[in-house]
């Protein structure tokens, strides 16, 4: 290779590096992932074996999965920082920022609407895990335009999960209460999808341990 | 064989590679986040983004959003040259392979 071909070739690479960092944003880092369905997994095994002689209130269900999303959502903005310095990257990035825009309005509709679920409907478990589902497989799925496709994926397996979630055919073939078919709802989703997704950006990262996750 | 000098020497310098590329992946930048984005130092990037301006390959937009934002993005022209850039380049890799 002459000196014009290498320089030619090292260009291309500079190309391709910028490209994906300016069109490829991960905002949900695959240890937060992995760390949110795990405490998914956790809480729907607590709830189901205190299940059926304690029975929280949808408001109390509510909250208490209120304070998990608060907690990963802390991780997971903890992790993104983290790995943001590492590469000498500001936290506050065009992606984060396209990110937060994408997400935040699917977010506020389905917490409005589980909201006025619980405060009306009583034993509305299913639902508000479905709202919930739904809404945040929207959120990802908006972010389809700069999302890798893991992400995009995970947020159509919320988005059907959501969607089976309302259908009353699903209800009534399972013939299960509504509380423990809420505390299902939130195990295959939050729990299972979630680890399904750590599991593959984890096989997916380049054996350098590059933390960047490329595309996949 | 390929023609070297028919390389685009306003783009193939490699701050203003940086920047053409990051305005053809998005529809447009601010001056700031290309700055975070390059770490450029501001001297640096407005004299690569005036020459790039020169060129008719970018355009810029002024706005208030609470304080002046000036908003880059790639013109038509911007585009084309971006492009017959990244295919000559590609033609010089592609004929060095064995």
């Amino acid at each position: 290779m002459t000196d014009s071909e290498k320089e030619a070739a090292d260009h291309l690479r500079t190309i391709r590096a910028l490209m994906e960092r300016a069109t490829v944003y991960r905002a949900l880092s695959a240890p937060a992932a992995l760390a949110g369905g795990v405490t998914a997994l956790l809480v729907c095994g607590f709830l189901a074996s205190r299940s059926p002689g304690h029975r929280p209130t949808t408001s109390e269900f509510m909250s208490l999965w209120l304070a998990v999303l608060a907690a990963m959502t802390a991780f997971n903005f903890w992790l993104l920082r983290r790995n943001a310095l590492a590469r000498g990257e500001s936290f506050s990035s065009p992606g984060m920022r396209m990110a937060l825009q994408a997400i935040a309005p699917p977010m506020a509709a389905g917490f409005v609407l589980s909201f006025l679920s619980a405060a009306y409907r009583p034993l509305s478990y299913p639902e508000i895990a479905s709202y919930w589902m739904l809404f945040y497989g929207l959120g990802l799925l908006a972010m389809r335009s700069f999302a890798p496709r893991s992400l995009v994926a995970l947020g159509g397996g919320f988005f059907s999960l959501g969607l089976i979630g309302f259908l009353p055919v699903v209800r009534t073939s399972l013939e299960w209460q509504p509380y423990p078919l809420g505390i299902l709802f939130m195990a295959l989703s939050f729990g299972l999808l979630h680890l399904i997704y750590a599991a593959a950006v984890f096989r997916a990262r380049p054996p350098s341990g590059d933390s960047s996750d490329g595309a996949a | 064989m390929i023609d070297f000098s028919q390389l685009d020497k306003t783009i193939h310098e490699k701050g203003r590679l940086a920047i053409m590329t990051l305005l053809a992946a998005r529809a447009d930048w601010s001056f700031q986040d290309l700055k975070a984005e390059l770490k450029m130092s501001d001297g640096n990037l407005i004299t690569h983004l005036r020459t790039l301006f020169k060129s008719g390959y970018i355009t810029e937009t002024k706005e208030m959003l609470g304080r002046p934002q000036t908003r880059y993005a790639l013109s038509k022209a911007g585009r084309a040259a971006f492009t017959t850039y990244l295919n000559i380049l590609e033609s010089i890799v592609r004929s060095a392979r064995p």
